[in-house]
């Protein structure tokens, strides 16, 4: 099968800046991508060549196999960017900036205005589309430009940091109407530089900085792929010493990490030495209060990606 | 109703948009407002004075009238309009909504088109307030319907050149302070625009004791009126380009223009020559259609070559849609292909009888038209190597964007240089002073020695000289972009390299610095 979206040795430099370099990664439909970086990672150079605002030095972009470098007007009905910032047109109200946007998408009568009113019903805009583009709020505009985005359905949406500047209530909505989105079986690749927005939405990630491809694959895999063993927490009250030369004569320990006030440790081995783990260090009477499973979440894996490079 | 319904959806969706934003903006309603109240003042002003004059003078105040309301409808039209257009373009790059609109699904034709229609609009409204002004002008002071018609029209017509260009310039230049000098530029093209234009009509309109044959006129405003619109066409072309996708084949428009420009020229020579029967005509006309035609062809001649194999690729059906279609597609080769047709169709009037070919090789080299015939074609001889040359470099697909720049330059500035060099060398070899000037190593001296029917045999030969001359001054140009033509070419070898080589861990890269 096909990729929706490939990008393949994606390239681009900004004079002597590598700003993309030699980038790779997929999106399937009906998938959710998350792609993340800190502040000028290249995400936003990415999406912009993706949508066909940019050329990149080398490399391609491929929709479906066929690369939307050489046939640009062949991915605008395809593709909805949403920008990390939204354009005002002056004295426009939201329904007027849809219906000029749903016009240049080709769509006539009635089919317009059915198609306008579903985008303003999805984005809960109906109650405000008497209202002026100027005077909307962040979150508003947000919604506009996703409402705008949906027009001309897209089969893939490429959305800029779409939640930046939203409240976490509104952030909550957005991911929901993202989820909806994927669910009708189209492509999503989105961007953002905080973590927990995307960690229970996305199916994958790519995690890029300063340009260059750090890792990336599905969620689940990326957090197998962190450590090949078992993570487990350990907190006593003994003090970290003791903990640790406890540690130091168990079997299965591989590794151990000390953490804000316990330890981390890296365990291998069957439920079964877990369990005989819990049993030594409790009869090394060293007052344990916490021994639990470290889930990892893709802020950890972010952190541990990117060395730390990401301030 | 429904016919209605199903026009304003076939409407240009800019325009439409353009018109609902205009409706509630400030500007708009100022100045139209200014505009009435304009008129109005102008309109109040001869009335009152028309009672103090004599019955003699009502063929004067019909001037003054027309004078006044030329004024008013030159200020909105070269002014306002204009500036309009720009301001709306120019607004779209500053307000982030220009990218927006390039992936919206129109077509970058339909984004000038609509911002022109706009102008346009607001143009038909001003004029439209100045209707019944002009009715009353018709009825109190015998202004003549037919040159407030031609007022109208050429009024309209300057207009659009005019915004065509502010939108072109508002493309062009994302900076700021390049969009005040271009803004300032054309505000004085304006103010010159409406100088010449309502003096020049003036003079023309309302002079009867300079006999004025009513065929002449028509010939000259359909003339001006086709050429205008053929400039349209190219400059329309031209601003389409700036905003279209590097991968597409932006100058098709500006291609046509060119070819219909040469046709039209052609046509023009030859009409001409009927009217007139002077063989001067035709020789005049033809170089002049060559140094145009140059100028015209330019963006297209200069085009990177690399896109024009893909597209002739896209075309799979049909041997003679391929074949047909090829001078059409982009890169600097198709485009010299073109110009040269274009150069051929030009020449086609030198085949007229009296300026014949005949005419040259036979005895009467001293007769008028084969002097002509000389000028013509030692033009053309200057002309196609001067615009062909530079082409061949800015055309390969490794020139950057400078050079391709400085080598659109290097073809109209030939021809100053070359000016300048024959001087040069006149005072460094010391000719005297009377050979300095009556050289055949000055251009502007043999121009007028071929046109003022001076026996020259040596004219071709100067020419000649002179083309070779011009070769050489380009490649002194080149000289000094030669390191940077070796650096594009170092560029490309280390970027067509592995991509997968390991990258060097992060080196002192510039700091990061965040866009959004
Ligand atoms: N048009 C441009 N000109 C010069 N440098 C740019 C341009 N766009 C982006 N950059 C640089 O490229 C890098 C990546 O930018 P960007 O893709 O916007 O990062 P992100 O969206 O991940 O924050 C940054 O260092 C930025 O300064
Ligand atoms: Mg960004």
């Amino acid at each position: 099968m096909t990729a929706l979206l490939e990008v393949k040795n994606l390239s681009k430099s900004f004079g002597d800046l590598k700003a993309v370099a030699d980038l790779s990664f997929q999106v399937n439909a009906g998938e959710i991508w998350g792609f993340i970086g800190p502040n000028g990672a290249g995400k936003t150079t990415t999406m912009r060549i993706c949508s066909t605002l940019d050329l990149p030095d080398h490399g391609d972009v491929l929709l479906e196999g066929e690369s939307i470098i050489e046939h640009p007007s062949h991915a605008h009905s395809r593709i909805g960017f949403m920008p990390d910032a939204i354009g005002v047109y002056a004295d426009t109200t939201i329904e007027e900036y849809l219906d000029f946007f749903a016009r240049a998408a080709k769509l006539r009568g009635p089919e317009r205005s059915a198609r306008i009113r579903s985008v303003m019903e999805f984005t809960e805009l109906t109650n405000l589309r008497d209202r002026m583009m100027g005077s909307l709020s962040k979150g508003m505009s947000q919604r506009l430009c996703l409402a705008k985005t949906l027009l001309h359905n897209p089969d893939l949406l490429i959305l800029d940091e779409p939640a930046s500047g939203l409240d976490p209530r509104a952030r909550v909505e957005f991911r929901e109407l993202i989820r909806a989105l994927a669910d009708q079986g189209k492509g999503v690749l989105i961007s953002s530089h905080i973590l927990s927005e995307l960690s229970e939405t996305c199916d994958g990630v790519v995690v890029l900085e300063r340009g260059r491809l750090v890792r990336e694959g599905l969620v689940s895999s990326l957090s197998t792929d962190l450590s090949e063993h078992q993570l487990l927490f350990i907190r006593s009250l003994k003090g970290e010493e003791a903990l640790q030369m406890a540690l130091a004569e168990s079997p299965g320990v591989v590794k151990t990490r000390p953490e804000a006030d316990g330890f981390m440790v890296e365990f291998d081995g069957s439920d079964e030495d877990i369990s005989r783990l819990l049993t030594f260090l409790v009869s090394k009477d060293l007052q344990l209060v916490e021994f639990h499973w470290h889930q990892v979440d893709l802020e950890e894996m972010f952190l541990s990606f990117t060395d730390g490079a990401l301030q | 109703m429904k016919m209605l319904a199903k026009f304003g959806d076939r409407l240009n969706p800019i325009l439409v948009k353009e018109v609902r934003q205009a409706v509630r903006g400030k500007f708009f309603r100022f100045s139209f407002l200014c505009m009435l109240g304009m008129a109005f003042i102008v309109a109040t002003l001869l009335l009152t004075t028309q009672n103090a004059r004599s019955e003699d003078l009502v063929n004067d105040s019909g001037t003054i009238f027309y004078l006044g309301m030329s004024i008013v409808l030159a200020a909105a039209g070269m002014v306002l309009v204009p500036l309009q257009a720009n301001r709306s373009m120019a607004s779209e790059r500053d307000d982030n909504t220009f990218d927006a609109l390039l992936i919206s699904g129109l077509r970058p034709a339909q984004i000038i088109q609509g911002k022109w229609l706009a102008a346009g609009m607001l143009m038909l409204l001003f004029v439209s307030t100045l209707a019944p002004f002009l009715v009353v002008g018709h009825t109190l002071f015998g202004l003549d319907l037919l040159v407030s018609l031609m007022l109208v029209v050429f009024t309209i017509a300057f207009s659009m050149t005019l915004s065509l260009v502010a939108i072109f310039l508002a493309c062009s230049f994302k900076n700021r302070a390049l969009q005040s000098l271009a803004l300032a530029f054309l505000a004085l093209v304006c103010v010159g625009m409406v100088a010449w234009w309502s003096g020049g009509m003036m003079v023309v309109l309302f002079q009867p004791f300079v006999s004025i044959n009513s065929g002449d006129l028509l010939v000259t405003a359909a003339t001006v009126f086709i050429g205008l619109n053929l400039l349209h066409l190219w400059g329309y072309g031209l601003a389409i380009e700036t905003i279209t996708h590097r991968e597409e084949n932006g100058l098709l428009r500006v291609r046509v223009a060119c070819l219909l420009a040469s046709i039209y020229g052609t046509g023009l020579v030859i009409l001409f020559w009927h009217l007139w029967r002077d063989p001067d005509v035709v020789t005049i006309g033809t170089v002049v259609n060559y140094a145009l035609c140059t100028g015209l062809n330019i963006p297209t001649l200069t085009e990177s070559d690399h896109l024009g194999v893909r597209c002739r690729n896209q075309i799979t059906q049909g041997k003679w849609r391929r074949f047909g279609s090829w001078l059409f597609l982009p890169g600097g080769t198709t485009g010299s292909a073109l110009y040269l047709m274009q150069m051929a169709i030009l020449s086609l009037p030198l085949l007229i009888p009296g300026n014949s070919w005949l005419g040259m090789f036979g005895h009467s080299t001293n007769s008028i038209s084969s002097n002509g015939l000389y000028a013509a074609i030692s033009a053309l001889v200057v002309f196609v190597p001067i615009a062909l040359f530079p082409s061949m470099i800015a055309s390969r697909a490794s020139t950057g964007f400078v050079l391709r720049s400085v080598m659109r330059a290097t073809i109209p500035a030939t021809i100053p240089i070359l000016a300048l060099l024959t001087g040069v060398f006149g005072l460094i070899f010391g000719l005297h002073s009377m050979a300095n000037f009556e050289s055949g190593l000055n251009p502007i001296y043999v121009i007028g020695r071929n046109y003022n029917r001076v026996r020259e045999a040596g004219g071709l030969i100067g020419w000649g000289f002179l083309a070779a001359l011009a070769l050489f001054a380009q490649f002194v140009f080149i000289a000094g972009y030669r390191s940077r033509l070796k650096k594009l070419r170092r560029q490309q070898l280390s970027g067509a390299a592995p991509v997968s080589a390991p990258v060097p861990p992060a080196v002192p890269t510039p700091e990061p610095t965040d866009l959004d």
